[in-house]
């Protein structure tokens, strides 16, 4: 695993527009960065691809310990959710993706530090871009990225299982837009594997008391729907409610019981359960325990909000936000690979391993300002 | 090999441009009225808040009936001048019918993704 400079192609700008990412730039300057690259050695693929694949069945085998042993509070999860996640949980309605955020230097096993399994985004960047980043800069070389052709054959296969005659895509209008492009990317994607699709803003869905059941803006009864929303604010909402109730009879992509891997508690029961594996390292609910280096992260904690770094028992970073009141989980501090910090984020399509894309920060807290980088292997 | 993508260009647009608009009040005049459950604050909000039935009820709550027609507003709206308050329903008179804005209320203008 090398960092290396690259030219940025002429108008790269407009190249990444038309494949759909608008949200080059953000406040703080370039997020498509195409100045480096990262070259990896199909070993270290290889590597990479084992170990996602070993950490999601390892997650499935933390969210079956915490259903079973009934630990749904320890995840701030409220109780009038839990009927939806075990009915979920046992019916296996629709789920999609979701992408683990590695810390991997090409020389020590890939490690686990988060899993953002609900609302993952950074998608069309690692699925499209940086496909044709490669194709016009890296030519003749491979990349670790079937993203694309994965999400189309899960729809396709879920053609006849989905209910009712359209797959709604909503999501939340953002400044950036990223929100927006990336519900729309899914929705290709979909529409790419036969479906019929609307999209649909998060705030217009509908609630119709008298039918009790949701609608679109045509009052049309919403029976599937993928949502970038997380779970863990829906409950709480006004219409929260409304979705436990009828949970049943809506498939809602992602499904709820994803609040279980979503939830930064998981770090810590991977860890109870796994002691020691090469993938994970230490966390701890609530306490550092004996860590004495150690990043301390809300357990809902979004886009690296109120995120604390203790380096040798002094603290050298802390992040502001909102989060914070459902809990803590402390994790070892991982140093990061070189002064860029580097997080692979891993991607999963229907179970399986299916690429990457990498994200560098300027701060040791990887947050929505990073910038991210393509990547190649020979 | 991947497949050249492109997104559909009006799918795109559809969504960056929001994609339908939330329903827009309108005048007087154009129907019955509508009745929908207001917080103290006088801003509609979700009708099971109001029906001492439900799970969700909120006492102090009250519904708020609009003789002039028009269409119930949005959620978290403030409901117009003119109308008038009770803690019981208003018979015969339609409740709110479709309500939105129930889903989206934490998202604060950036990416809620992660």
């Amino acid at each position: 695993m090398q960092r290396l400079t690259s030219p940025p192609r002429h108008d790269w700008e407009r190249i990444v527009e038309g494949q759909g990412l608008i949200y080059h730039h953000t406040a703080n300057g370039v997020y498509w960065d195409e100045s480096a690259c990262y070259q990896f050695t199909a070993r270290e693929v290889d590597e990479l691809e084992a170990a996602t694949n070993e950490l999601q069945a390892r997650c499935l085998d933390a969210a079956q310990h915490v259903i079973d042993k009934k630990r749904f509070a320890e995840f701030g999860i409220p109780p009038a959710a839990v009927p939806s996640i075990l009915w979920a949980w046992e019916n296996e309605p629709p789920a999609i993706y979701g992408r683990f955020d590695l810390i991997y230097d090409g020389r020590t096993p890939p490690k686990l530090l988060e899993y953002n399994a609900d609302t993952p985004t950074a998608l069309i960047e690692a699925s499209i871009a940086q496909w044709y980043w490669k194709e016009d800069v890296r030519t003749g070389t491979d990349q670790f990225n079937s993203i694309h052709e994965r999400l189309v054959a899960k729809w396709k296969e879920l053609k006849d299982y989905l209910s009712g005659d359209v797959l709604y895509f909503a999501a939340l209008p953002e400044q950036q837009a990223e929100d927006l492009m990336t519900a729309t990317y899914l929705r290709d994607t979909a529409i790419e594997a036969g479906l019929t699709t609307e999209a649909l803003l998060i705030p217009d869905i509908g609630w119709d008391p008298d039918a009790h059941e949701f609608v679109d803006l045509q009052q049309r009864t919403i029976r599937s729907i993928f949502k970038l929303y997380p779970w863990e604010w829906m409950v709480w909402e006004t219409f929260g409610e409304h979705a436990l109730d009828t949970y049943k009879r809506v498939q809602w992509i992602e499904p709820i019981w994803k609040m279980l891997w979503s939830n930064k508690a998981i770090l810590a029961v991977l860890w109870e359960l796994f002691p020691n594996h090469p993938n994970l390292v230490p966390a701890y609910l609530d306490t550092p325990r004996d860590l004495t280096s150690y990043v301390k992260k809300p357990k809902m904690s979004r886009e690296g909000s109120n995120v604390s770094v203790v380096v040798n028992e002094r603290r050298v970073v802390e992040t502001a936000g909102d989060y914070g009141e459902e809990g803590f989980v402390f994790q070892q501090f991982v140093p990061p690979v070189n002064e860029q910090h580097p997080i692979v984020g891993s991607w999963v399509i229907d179970g399986v391993s299916a690429g990457m894309g990498i994200r560098e920060s300027t701060a040791l807290v990887t947050d929505n300002l990073s910038r991210f980088v393509p990547h190649f292997f020979e | 090999m991947k497949r050249l993508w492109l997104i559909p260009p009006l799918a795109a647009a559809a969504m960056a441009a929001g994609c339908g608009s939330k329903p827009q009040p309108q005048g007087q005049g154009q129907g019955a009225g509508w009745q929908t459950c207001t917080d103290q604050q006088g801003r509609v909000v979700d009708d099971a808040q109001c029906d001492q039935r439900s799970a969700g009820y909120r006492p102090g709550f009250r519904w708020y009936y609009y003789p002039y027609g028009g269409m119930p507003y949005p959620l978290g709206w403030g409901v117009p001048l003119g109308g008038s308050y009770s803690a019981t329903p208003f018979s015969g008179v339609p409740r709110s019918g479709v309500v939105r804005g129930g889903f989206g209320q934490t998202g604060s203008g950036s990416s809620v993704g992660s």
